[in-house]
């Protein structure tokens, strides 16, 4: 029981990491909430200007909204195709979404997100 | 399968750097990560909890922390990384520390890259064009 317990096996999920505008945050939020991809966090943050006009004139700092999610592998490719729509990071707006590799976990996480594992 | 090949080799890969300095520091992360080819970072506020016994005439100290995330390309990480630790003295102890992360998809810097370009094209033809009116006078 310990031996399959300790077993090595994929995550199956990915984190997906959007740094973006303050208030789009809430946007992402309600997009991943309608899929059923519940236990994001949403985090205030400030990004730092690319101007240096902005820095003389005391707006060195912009609000941002940073969300981390964990996205099961299978809805990748959908959801970050959707959440770049939101965020519009490659068409008008700044800002960067990640996707970075999860090595091994320890939560209920997978239960909560319908992923059966082994 | 030679140009899959290909693709893999021209495929630029990044990290995230994760520094995590007292309040007030960030700015010193910044500039030293700027000074080293980063391109931007993203601070968020945070709360340590190493020190969370400290006490002071009866109140708690509560350790205010500041967390720096800079995109970067994976080649230029360890320059990045020296430049943050030597400008923020990170090998003194109680300092902080920095990591990084590997990062297998990213998007919205391509967008961010080519604006670049187009400023330091722009500014190169402004300086041209003040040549030509200064070589006129």
């Amino acid at each position: 029981m310990r031996e399959k317990n300790t077993k090595k096996i994929p995550a199956p999920v990915k984190l997906l990491l959007c740094i973006a505008d303050r208030g789009i945050g809430k946007d992402i939020e309600n997009y991943l909430n309608d899929h059923e991809l519940k236990g994001g966090l949403l985090i205030l943050g400030k990004g730092t200007a690319e101007s240096d006009i902005a820095d003389i004139f005391g707006f060195g700092l912009s609000d941002k909204d940073i969300v981390g999610c964990l996205i099961p592998i299978n809805k990748l490719d959908k959801v970050v195709e959707d959440i770049n729509q939101i965020t519009g990071v490659e068409t008008d707006r700044y800002g960067l979404n990640m996707i970075l590799d999860i090595q091994s976990m320890a939560s209920n996480m997978l239960e909560f997100l319908n992923i059966k594992v082994g | 399968m030679e140009k899959v090949i290909n693709d893999a080799k021209n495929k630029v890969s990044y990290d995230m750097i994760v520094t995590i300095i007292g309040r007030g520091f960030s700015d010193y992360v910044v500039s030293a990560a700027r000074d080293a080819g980063a391109t931007g970072a993203t601070i968020v506020y945070g709360r340590g909890t190493a020190d969370v016994d400290k006490h002071i005439m009866g109140i708690s100290l509560q350790p205010e922390r500041e967390l720096v995330l800079i995109l970067v390309k994976s080649e230029e990480r360890k320059k990045i990384m020296k430049a943050i630790s030597d400008s923020t003295s990170l090998m003194e102890e109680g300092r902080g520390f920095c990591f990084s992360l590997p990062v297998s998809e990213v998007f919205g810097v391509k967008r961010v890259a080519e604006q670049k370009k187009e400023q330091i094209k722009k500014a190169k033809e402004l300086a041209k064009k003040a040549n030509k009116s200064e070589q006129k006078k």
